[in-house]
């Protein structure tokens, strides 16, 4: 399918019509629980570490995006994440992640003269995991 | 040859139309042996590391690669199965693997694209020999095909995806027979899988040779009413 439409809702708020690409990368810790008797290597997975990344169209007017990110940047606080593929209605075809998260990186400004201003936003968890639902 | 109808099987879903790449990395840990009196540094095979990757295009939906990969998340001792070639007779290498990595996500207008991660669970892997990969709705006996014998301290491996079953109470018997001829006239049954009635996938407690025989096959008995249909990969390894 083609990514035409996501939804993203970070710390309450949708910041969807400024976002240009979302990835959730979900991988484990991975720990080596090899033994007597094993015959290659073994892995354990341990807690789950993932990132969700966001690249957003910039804008710096009073109450838009970088009005509403930043804020929640600097207040080092946990925030509700929402994600969805195409769209806010959930369903078995677009189902929604959610979870919470900590902004961890979010250059306040990045580019050289001429570019188009973009946000990057990394978050990463506060302790718990991804949620995925096929109904709200 | 061109890799255009490889076949990726995980646990019960075949990964192959979502997919468009596969890495199987199935080598050995290197391990320093070099000793006074070597000219050049010498290396011997440790244990073996398993680890698998497969990126393509992300789908949802009922029985889509999202609900699938996202379900196996984390769970051990799951079976995964490529082949290169994907067609009965070829090649097929196969592990017991947990899926430990997803990712999705992408720039506005591309094509949703995916990626999985998978590692080994101490079991080396196998290379074997597909017997079969197509849908099955009548009891009977799959093609017998000349491989080897099974000789002393190699064995026998067998494993089996089920990635469709339509009908009524369908049930699925799968065994794997050794003969010592083509016309399997007095076929005995090496392996037999615990009987199936959704979809899934098994991983056989190996069985030791000697086995004399280097004739195999797969037969199968299907059970159920209103065309009971399951679609499989059955393959088997000797090593």
């Amino acid at each position: 399918m083609i990514l035409t439409n996501p939804y993203v809702s970070i710390g309450g708020s949708d910041i969807s019509s400024y976002v240009k690409s979302v990835t959730i990368d979900y991988p484990f810790e991975e720990h080596d629980d090899t033994a007597a008797g094993d015959t290659a290597r073994s892995v354990e997975l341990g807690l789950a570490n993932w990132t969700i990344t966001v690249t957003a169209n910039e804008t710096y007017a009073n109450g838009l995006l970088n009005d509403i990110m930043w804020t929640k940047y600097i207040a080092k606080a946990e925030v509700a994440l929402i994600i969805k593929i195409n769209g806010g209605t959930t369903s078995t075809d677009n189902p929604k992640w959610t979870g919470n998260g900590m902004i961890t990186g979010y250059p306040p400004i990045s580019g050289a003269v001429g570019d188009q201003a973009v946000a990057n936003f990394t978050i990463k968890p506060t302790g718990g995991v991804l949620t995925r639902a096929e109904a709200d | 040859m061109i890799l255009n109808n490889t076949k990726i099987y995980f646990a019960g879903y075949n990964l192959s139309g979502d997919s468009n790449s596969t890495d199987l990395q199935l080598g050995y840990e290197e391990k320093d042996d070099t000793t006074f009196g070597d000219t050049a540094r010498s290396v011997a095979c440790g244990m073996q590391a398993i680890s698998g990757a497969v990126s393509g295009f992300w789908d949802a939906g009922t029985g889509g690669i999202d609900g699938n990969l996202w379900g196996k998340l984390n769970t051990a001792s799951q079976v995964l199965s490529v082949s290169p070639v994907g067609t009965i007779g070829s090649s097929v290498y196969a592990c017991k693997s947990m899926h430990m990595q997803y990712n999705f996500g992408g720039q506005i207008g591309d094509l949703l694209p995916f990626s999985a991660a998978f590692r080994g669970q101490g079991v080396a892997s196998v290379k074997g020999t597909i017997l079969e990969i197509s849908q099955k709705t009548l009891t009977g006996n799959g093609t017998g095909r000349q491989l080897t014998d099974v000789d002393a301290g190699q064995y026998l491996y067998g494993g089996m995806h089920i990635v469709a079953v339509t009908g009524t109470n369908p049930t699925l018997d799968v065994i794997i027979q050794s003969d010592n001829a083509i016309t399997f006239d007095t076929p005995t049954t090496r392996l037999t899988f615990t009987q199936a009635s959704a979809v899934g996938a098994q991983w056989l407690t190996p069985v030791a040779g000697a086995i004399a025989d280097d004739y195999w096959r797969a037969s199968y008995t299907i059970g159920g009413t209103d065309t009971p249909t399951f679609t499989v990969l059955i393959w088997m390894a000797i090593q």
